[in-house]
């Protein structure tokens, strides 16, 4: 994870425990957020790193997450997945 | 017994206690129809039910739980409130689980009578409970696809997109001998913390997959302040998978999962018979909703995946340790009294003597402790008992329960059950009056009260039940007895023998006989069943105000607390239950009534002596009976005196059985064996009788 002025870098393969910290350290951190990036590499490892980006962009819609935009993630263990959000 | 017939008997025992816990949880449940985590426990144990019923082919017993199951999952995830009416309803499918369950393992091949009328109500509540998110899983007719895409949840825009991944999918060229399916994931909450996550079964899924698609619906996705990073917020994910996996292949996948947490459907056609010709929207996409009924053989209940803090031991085995504890403390006693191991005047020794002698005693305990249950089960299972009975006596009444926590010797609780709801529904239907009229009549509260209590009391168990009724009328009960044969009418009765003529066989009080009790053809037994437990039932009365049956049970069955005495040199143990009082008699008081033995005057009651030496007919120097001590004892035939030479002790004595040739002596019950080695044997005090009844009786 790396926080370059308001740009956080993450690593999509986080597991709960690194997802937990992850949370922790967003929290109080989310109004200085206004972006959230995917370092290069890894796989998507737990459904709740996409919930969790989930409900990031429902708190302070202005954050822009690139990879949640996309709307699907493809990768060649899991197929495609889409999310389906109603914005 | 073959490995299946161990297996089905395992089954037979886990489902007898599931359906028990449904017994009781159901009524909870009405009390408290808002209580959800409840209606989660009686799901799972339906849900259990339904997998092991299924998997040893009582598919009538499968069958009715699946479809209770699907309404008990109806309620549990929308928290609807359940109207009165259906709450009766899951009362009485709980009823149905019990007779089916019968009728599956005697083999029967008629069902019970309100098995199809309780299966079409709660086949009408589901219908009528319905959504259309998931009236596939039930319809039967064929599916557009319209109506499948707007049941999977999303939006219509949505829709669209997994309508058009099914068109896609079904398309897919070199897919020949592939199965499009369709598969629903709603996780619990809880699904992170019990190992499982979505990926997990994408991944597993995609391993053989010849093309996976899946969408995740992030509607209830909350805002940082109320998330949670190990609560599933995802409530649903549609996983469409091409595969040449067979549908139990697939659902191998999900079998750590609970039922309701996965929905498979397979789609067919899988493709089109010209692959690159798209798919019109109101092409028919049929369902085989049949393969729904997945095979539950391998489907866990929740206990196989959390961690067991018990394990199920064979009551045998447990007899049997009982028995090696038994020779130990045997052993022990021998070791601590034996006069040429005391007279060892080394501190080692004697030190580790006392060790082994609070070892012993602590295994005692603990392997005691093994044998004891708590008795709110049984308590727990009387409530439906009260439910039903008020309900079908139309008396109002509230339940009190007291002492659930104590404890007793699961032998004995088997036994219990049945005297208890006898008890309990001749308490009702006769102890309480017969309507709120008379209740208000006589200054009473409209509704009657009772009270389930069990208690220790001088190393007995009491469990008691009592009512606030109209108590038992002393006078009518001797004049019945009489009537009846039972007494002549001369007897100097006290209360309590008077109130315990009701227990005799073919007594009956009641002016009208119901169905419930009052046939005269219980009382007697719930006796017999009480004393066959080495127990007794106290009955205590106030005209007017209530009556109270007490059942005073011993802690155990395999170890009594017995009063060893002493007569012609050998060692007897009396029942300490059993013992009023001992007493060296003043000569002024003892009598001999010609024709009719020897009796003793006690607070006015003439009390009958028996002499042991005459009873098991020891040669011995005849004393008087006030050279030697009494002890009265309460019998069935009411008090008598065992005249012995003197009181040994008080003791613990674990109960042998008798071998056949002192088993037909009815003054004994069992011997035990004493510290010193020597044995002792238990007496029946109901077969001490006096020489008179004893040589013309």
């Amino acid at each position: 994870m790396e926080f370059d002025g308001d740009a956080l870098t993450i690593d999509l393969s986080m597991g709960i425990d690194e997802i937990k910290e992850f949370e922790a350290f967003v929290r109080p951190r989310i109004d200085y957020i206004d972006r959230i990036e995917i370092g290069e590499g890894g796989e998507l490892k737990s459904s709740a790193l996409l919930a969790l980006l989930m409900s990031l962009k429902k708190t302070r819609r202005e954050i822009v997450i690139p990879f949640l935009d996309k709307g699907e993630y493809r990768s060649g263990t899991y197929g495609t997945i889409h999310w389906i959000h109603y914005d | 017994m073959t490995k299946q017939e161990q297996v089905k008997a395992i089954f037979i025992e886990e489902a007898g206690e599931i359906i028990e816990k449904l017994d009781i949880n159901i009524l909870r449940f009405e009390e408290n129809s808002t209580d959800f985590d409840l209606l989660n426990e009686i799901f799972r144990g339906v849900h259990t039910l339904k997998g092991n019923a299924n998997a040893f082919g009582f598919t009538r017993l499968g069958e009715f739980v699946h479809h209770f199951e699907d309404v008990l999952d109806h309620y549990r995830n929308t928290h609807e409130v359940i109207e009165p009416e259906h709450l009766e309803l899951f009362v009485g499918s709980v009823d149905v689980i019990k007779e089916v369950m019968e009728c599956e393992l005697d083999a029967l091949p008629n069902l019970p009578t309100g098995y199809a009328e309780c299966l079409d109500k709660i086949k009408a509540l589901m219908y009528s409970k319905k959504s259309p998110q998931n009236s596939i899983q039930i319809s039967e007719e064929p599916m557009q696809l319209n109506d499948l895409a707007s049941e999977f949840g999303f939006d219509d825009s949505s829709d669209n997109m997994i309508v058009q991944c099914i068109q896609k999918l079904q398309t897919t060229p070199n897919a020949d001998g592939a199965c499009l399916y369709r598969i629903d994931l709603t996780l619990d909450e809880d699904c992170y913390k019990r190992g499982f996550d979505h990926l997990l079964f994408l991944k597993l899924l995609g391993e053989r997959a010849l093309a996976i698609e899946s969408f995740f619906d992030m509607q209830n996705i909350p805002p940082l302040d109320e998330f949670k990073h190990d609560e599933n917020t995802i409530k649903n994910v549609v996983i469409l998978v091409l595969t040449v996996s067979s549908y139990d292949d697939i659902a191998e996948n999900f079998e750590y999962l609970f039922d309701h947490e996965y929905r498979i459907h397979e789609i067919v056609p899988i493709a089109l018979p010209v692959m690159e010709q798209p798919i019109e929207p109101s092409s028919p996409i049929s369902v085989t909703p049949q393969k729904e009924e997945k095979n539950e053989t391998n489907t866990p209940s929740s206990t196989v995946i959390s961690a067991k803090s018990t394990i199920r031991i064979d009551t045998f085995k447990l007899d049997e340790l009982f028995d090696s504890v038994g020779e130990l403390v045997i052993a022990q006693n021998f070791i601590a009294q034996n006069n040429k191991i005391r007279s060892i005047e080394d501190e080692s020794i004697n030190r580790t003597i006392e060790t082994l002698s609070k070892i012993t005693k602590r295994i005692q305990d603990r392997v005691m402790s093994l044998r004891m249950v708590a008795i709110r089960d049984t308590f727990d299972k009387m409530k439906r008992v009260v439910r039903d009975t008020s309900k079908k006596t139309g008396k109002e009444l509230h339940l009190h329960v007291l002492g659930e926590e104590t404890e007793i010797d699961k032998t004995m609780i088997d036994s219990l059950s049945d005297p208890l709801i006898h008890i309990i529904r001749n308490a009702i239907d006769h102890g309480l009056e017969a309507n709120a009229a008379e209740r208000l009549s006589v200054g009473k509260k409209e509704e009657g009260n009772i009270t389930l209590r069990a208690y220790h009391k001088s190393g007995s168990i009491v469990i008691s039940v009592s009512d606030d009724g109209r108590g038992i009328n002393k006078e009518k009960v001797f004049k019945k007895a009489i009537e009846r044969g039972i007494i002549t009418g001369d007897e100097n009765l006290t209360d309590s023998q008077i109130f315990g003529l009701i227990m005799q066989p073919g007594f009956s009080t009641a002016d009208a006989i119901s169905d419930l009790s009052g046939r005269g053809v219980g009382l007697d037994v719930v006796k017999t069943s009480i004393e066959k437990l080495r127990g007794k039932i106290e009955i205590d009365s106030k005209e007017g105000e209530g009556t109270t049956f007490s059942m005073v049970l011993p802690l155990t069955l395999a170890i009594i607390d017995g009063m060893l005495v002493q007569a012609a040199g050998e060692i007897y143990i009396i029942p300490t239950l059993s013992v009023v009082e001992s007493f060296r008699p003043e000569r002024d008081i003892v009598h001999v009534v010609k024709g009719q033995g020897e009796f003793v005057s006690l607070r006015g009651q003439h009390i009958p002596v028996i002499r042991l030496s005459d009873v098991f007919e020891l040669t011995t120097d005849r004393i008087e009976p006030w050279e030697g001590i009494l002890v009265c004892v309460e019998t069935e035939a009411g008090r008598i005196a065992v005249m012995v030479d003197e009181l040994v002790g008080r003791q613990q004595v674990v109960i042998k059985p008798l071998g056949k040739a002192l088993a037909k002596q009815r003054e004994i019950s069992g011997g035990a064996i004493l510290g010193s080695g020597d044995i002792a044997l238990i007496l029946n005090v109901d077969e001490l009788r006096p020489m008179i009844e004893a040589v013309h009786g």
